[in-house]
């Protein structure tokens, strides 16, 4: 992946880092790499999830009297439409479940960088970038 | 003099960039519709190949749904043709962009040239 930089940090010789300063920058960047992770996590959540939906929709022209091959783990079970659709709803709310504490713990994470930002554009103002380059 | 020198070619430099994230994203692009190609064409081949009674199943999510053998096979042939017009149109896109780096790469050149100009005049 290419280096999509975020905190980028030229070195100018009057500007001075204190080891505090030094140390956010690195937390800063910490963050930075595990929202991005999260972020790839959650475009493969909402992927199962569009799946899962798109099944329930094509269920709903099948007829009853066959049985449905359901993949668990490795292996296929049969079951009639009934108990397909109950498996799929509650695969549905369990995806649901993770995509949700994806995006809290994103939020969370993000706040925090939110007050380093704050803190480090206050002390080097333009000397530090600290965006994301968005494509 | 050379302030604006340098100032054009700060801007051509950047133009250079964007055109470079654009064209890699492109490739990308294009190598995604490839293995879909490749896919879409085993799984046509597959399907030529069954008897008219065979039974055809769709992975849908965790669900393999029944399908009809005659409506996969036009699904297929369907997609393959989706795709083919869309690599088409990749491939053109991509061209274009290589023919855009280009001329940027050689203002890049003339610029960078006639500054080192100034610089032995000066």
């Amino acid at each position: 992946m290419a280096n999509s930089g975020k905190g980028t940090f030229q070195p100018d010789s009057d500007v001075h880092i204190s080891l505090e300063d030094q140390q956010k920058i690195n937390k800063f960047a910490r963050l930075n790499a595990k929202v991005d992770d999260l972020k790839d996590e959650l475009k493969i959540k909402l992927n199962d999830m569009k799946n899962l939906e798109e099944a329930v929709e094509e269920l709903g022209l099948a007829d009853d009297s066959e049985k449905i091959p359901y993949l668990v783990g490795e292996v296929f079970l049969c079951q009639n439409l009934e108990d397909t659709l109950k498996s799929l709803e509650e695969n549905k709310v369990k995806k649901q479940n993770e995509i949700s504490q994806l995006e809290a713990k994103c939020e969370e994470l993000k706040s925090q960088m939110s007050e380093l930002k704050g803190h480090l554009y206050g002390k080097f103002g333009s000397h530090i970038n600290l965006e994301n380059e968005e494509d | 003099m050379t302030e604006e020198i340098q100032k054009k070619l700060q801007k051509e430099f950047e133009l250079f960039n964007n055109l470079k994230k654009e064209y890699l994203k492109a490739v990308s692009q294009r190598q995604q519709l490839d293995s879909q190609m490749n896919e879409n064409k085993a799984v046509k081949e597959e399907l030529s190949l069954l008897k008219k009674d065979a039974e055809v199943y769709k992975l849908i999510g965790p669900v393999l749904v029944k399908q009809d053998l005659e409506e996969a096979r036009q699904n297929v042939a369907k997609r393959l043709e989706y795709i083919n017009k869309e690599m088409k149109r990749s491939d053109g896109h991509i061209s274009a962009l290589e023919n855009k780096q280009e001329a940027v790469h050689e203002n890049l050149n003339k610029l960078k040239s006639n500054l080192d100009n100034l610089k032995i005049t000066a």
